[in-house]
């Protein structure tokens, strides 16, 4: 128990730290553009991104345990996972609707794009392709970085949203306003997190 | 006496109609403009090679995806579509995928999990929500060629610049006794390529904003 | 009682000073740190200075004359950035690496967010972190004190090389260096970084000067401070871990002239407390775990994130406590006014 702990830990601090989804692999960036605009959605959103690329890591996992030794593994592997991102888009839907009943055409909206987007399978496929390379990766560390990589998005999230606040305003050079700015904000902070990693590359 | 209109010239239209392909791709460029799909181009773009396998690969998924969005008689849930979108997406996956791992070996294994994730690509999504809306095969069958070109042109040239300055080659041919700087190589340095990219397009959108305006007095 | 707000452009000013007055305190404060130096090495730094000088410069003022159209001669804060670069660099380094510094300081983290006054992170931290990370081997290559380097061209290969303390203390091992010999900067590191009598005496000149505040300096030597004394990576002692965390790599150096920047750091003076402690527990923390010598500028840009968020929990305390930014006073007064 105490070793599953650990793992999972381990696991979701290098997820959040050293292979952060948005300043190490830019995944899921178009999606944090869309969400920063307001605090509210960037919350329910990180929330929910993070409940579902841990439940989805779970069931990612099984599913690997049977597709990780075929031949024509790498082909159908896309499939596979997003068989199992439906699966939970389809529970947490269920579950929305009994929890949040006033709410729900808004939170099910929100939730759509949590599930489909590049960051939740990312946190799925890079598991999956590091237990094709090494050794095979236990449940622990595959939760511990699913769920750190939920962290890693609302930490990036948080990160970004004050920034780019100001990023709209007339005193940024016009050609640079909103989207050119924001993106350069992100390589600079992306910068400083190279302060942890060195000047590895990341694949 | 009112004036006769003249009748444009050929190069007149050819000029114009260039310049509207210019438009569509600068004014609604999927990755400069919309600020979707930077995963790949900040990440993956690190060789020209890369770049080249990604594009064919997202051509190869999302034609064949808008198509059928169009072809198919029938109105979709968006959250039908997008569930849908994903699953034909992860089938047209397979092909692309055959076609990178023959004709780019030694790429796909360093493109990683970014071959895979095109098939939840946010353009794809995006623009399927216009084919059910249109439902003209024709014409999303062009939006899918103009987003594919708009997306392939960042990408390659993104993957070229990098390539260039990260590792001093093109191509994979070194370029004399030029030595790379890794730093390109890094997500940080993608994203402020990519944004000095769409600084100048955002630009070159003013400028022909202003054109417009000028045309019309 | 009414205080009036006095409405000015970015960096926010408190005093009668004028940007001009600042930027030249800090000039004069640079300029001191450029002694020692020459006297270790000669005159390589005073050439990196020029070049770094003249590129910051012209290219800044191409620059506005691209954005605005019209541009002035005395506008000067990008010599301060030039100033700050070759301080932060081996004395022993390329003039074309200062160079590519400058131009990424200039090019992309301060003319696009608009120029003077409106950079979200502080420049020079920001082009330092880039060379740091394409050229490690050069921006982490220091020679030893009191060694003529050649003005021009690259060193010879008779120069040595010496461990620094901060790759001393990141091998686990405690630093040699003797005190008076940290004290007067006759110690391997960045050029501007050495010495410590000097760095305090820039420090107690803009102090005096107002051009920089305690909080913020204090702030960050009082969280690096506290951390290594909880968690010391030397094995002599905490007081040895205090001591050595706070004279290695740019921390002091950094405390005094990158973390007060007026533009990228808080306004509030609760805030500003907040803002030097996190930059000094995020160095620590970088330093433990990080992979980089020198880890100040990647914990300063990462703090420069959080400077509005932090502006607005000073604001947030000033609820219970008078001191802070004089309140506007927006009630209608009868026969008058408003004030606000």
């Amino acid at each position: 128990m105490m070793q599953f702990i650990f793992d999972f830990f381990v696991a979701a601090v290098a997820a959040v730290f050293i292979e952060n989804t948005i300043f190490t692999r830019a995944l899921g960036t178009s999606r944090m553009l869309s969400v920063v605009k307001s605090p509210r959605t960037m919350f329910k959103f990180s929330i929910l991104l993070t409940c579902i690329t841990t439940a989805s890591g779970f069931f990612a996992w099984a599913a690997n345990l049977i597709i990780r030794k075929w031949s024509f593994r790498l082909y159908i592997e896309p499939l596979t996972f997003v068989l199992v991102l439906i699966l939970v888009y389809v529970i947490a839907s269920v579950v929305l609707y009994f929890v949040f009943p006033n709410t729900y055409r808004k939170m099910s909206e929100i939730l759509l794009l949590a599930v489909f987007n590049c960051a939740s399978l990312g946190a799925i496929l890079l598991p999956a392709h590091n237990s094709v390379i090494s050794a095979e990766i236990g449940l622990s560390s595959w939760l511990g970085f699913s769920f750190g990589t939920g962290v890693a998005f609302f930490m990036a999230t948080v990160l970004v949203f004050e920034g780019t606040r100001k990023l709209r305003a007339p005193h940024i050079p016009a050609p640079f306003r909103g989207l050119p700015a924001t993106l350069i904000y992100i390589g600079i902070l992306s910068l400083a997190f190279y302060g942890l990693i060195g000047h590895e590359l990341p694949f | 006496m009112a004036k006769k209109s003249k009748k444009p010239s050929f190069l007149h239209s050819v000029g114009n109609k260039a310049l509207g392909i210019l438009k569509k791709l600068a004014l609604e460029n999927p990755v400069l403009v919309s600020g979707l799909s930077l995963g790949p181009v900040v990440a993956i773009s690190q060789s020209l090679k890369a770049g080249v396998s990604l594009s064919v690969a997202f051509a190869i998924i999302i034609i064949p995806v808008l198509v059928f969005f169009a072809f198919v008689p029938l109105k979709f849930s968006k959250s039908v579509r997008v569930i849908l979108c994903a699953l034909l997406s992860c089938l047209f996956f397979i092909p692309a995928f055959w076609f990178a791992k023959n004709i780019f070996p030694e790429v796909s294994d360093k493109v990683g999990v970014f071959l895979p994730l095109m098939v939840v690509n946010p353009i794809i999504a995006a623009h399927s929500g216009e084919a059910v809306r249109t439902k003209k095969p024709l014409a999303s069958f062009i939006d899918g060629i103009f987003t594919t070109v708009g997306f392939s042109l960042v990408m390659c040239i993104v993957s070229a610049f990098r390539e260039i300055l990260g590792k001093g080659s093109i191509w994979d041919v070194p370029l004399g006794s030029m030595q790379g700087n890794i730093s390109f190589l890094l997500p940080f340095m993608g994203f402020i390529i990519v944004g000095f990219l769409a600084a100048g397009v955002s630009k070159i959108n003013m400028m022909l904003g202003n054109r417009k305006k000028e045309g019309d007095k | 009682m009414n205080r009036k707000v006095k409405i000015t452009k970015a960096p926010f000013l408190r005093d009668s000073g004028t940007v001009q007055s600042l930027m030249g305190d800090m000039l004069v404060a640079l300029a001191f740190l450029y002694v020692m130096p020459v006297l270790f090495y000669g005159f390589r730094i005073v050439k990196n200075l020029i070049i770094s000088l003249a590129v910051c410069y012209f290219l800044d003022l191409l620059l506005r004359r691209v954005r605005d159209k019209k541009y002035s001669f005395d506008e000067y804060s990008s010599l301060v950035t030039g100033a700050l670069l070759p301080l932060l660099f081996p004395v022993a380094i390329d003039f074309w690496i200062i160079i590519v510094a400058d131009i990424f300081a200039v090019l992309v983290v301060k003319h696009p967010f608009g120029g003077l006054g409106n950079n979200p992170f502080n420049p020079a931290a920001a082009a330092y972190c880039f060379c740091a990370i394409s050229w490690s081997e050069k921006v982490f290559a220091f020679t030893k004190p009191m060694q003529w380097l050649g003005v021009f061209g690259s060193v010879g290969e008779n120069v040595k090389y010496a461990e620094t303390m901060a790759q001393s203390l990141q091998n686990g091992g405690r630093p040699l260096a003797d005190f008076f010999d940290i004290l007067s900067g006759n110690v391997a590191g960045a050029a501007g970084a050495t010495s410590v009598i000097v760095i305090v005496a820039a420090a107690a000149y803009l102090l005096y000067r107002r051009a920089i505040s305690i909080q913020i300096s204090a702030g960050v030597l009082i969280g690096a401070g506290v951390f290594a004394l909880i968690f010391p990576r030397v094995t002599t002692g905490p007081l040895d871990s205090l001591w050595f965390e706070l004279v290695s790599g740019v921390l002091l150096f950094g405390s005094v002239f990158m973390a007060p920047e007026p533009v990228t750091s808080c306004k509030h003076p609760y805030a500003k407390w907040i803002y030097g402690i996190l930059i000094g527990v995020l160095t620590m923390l970088f330093r433990h775990f990080g992979k980089m010598e020198i880890a100040f500028p990647f914990a300063l840009l990462i703090v420069n994130s959080f400077t509005p968020f932090l502006d607005k929990i000073g604001t947030g305390l000033d609820k219970y406590t008078d001191i802070g930014l004089p309140k506007l006073n927006l009630k209608k007064q009868k026969g008058g006014k408003n004030d606000g």
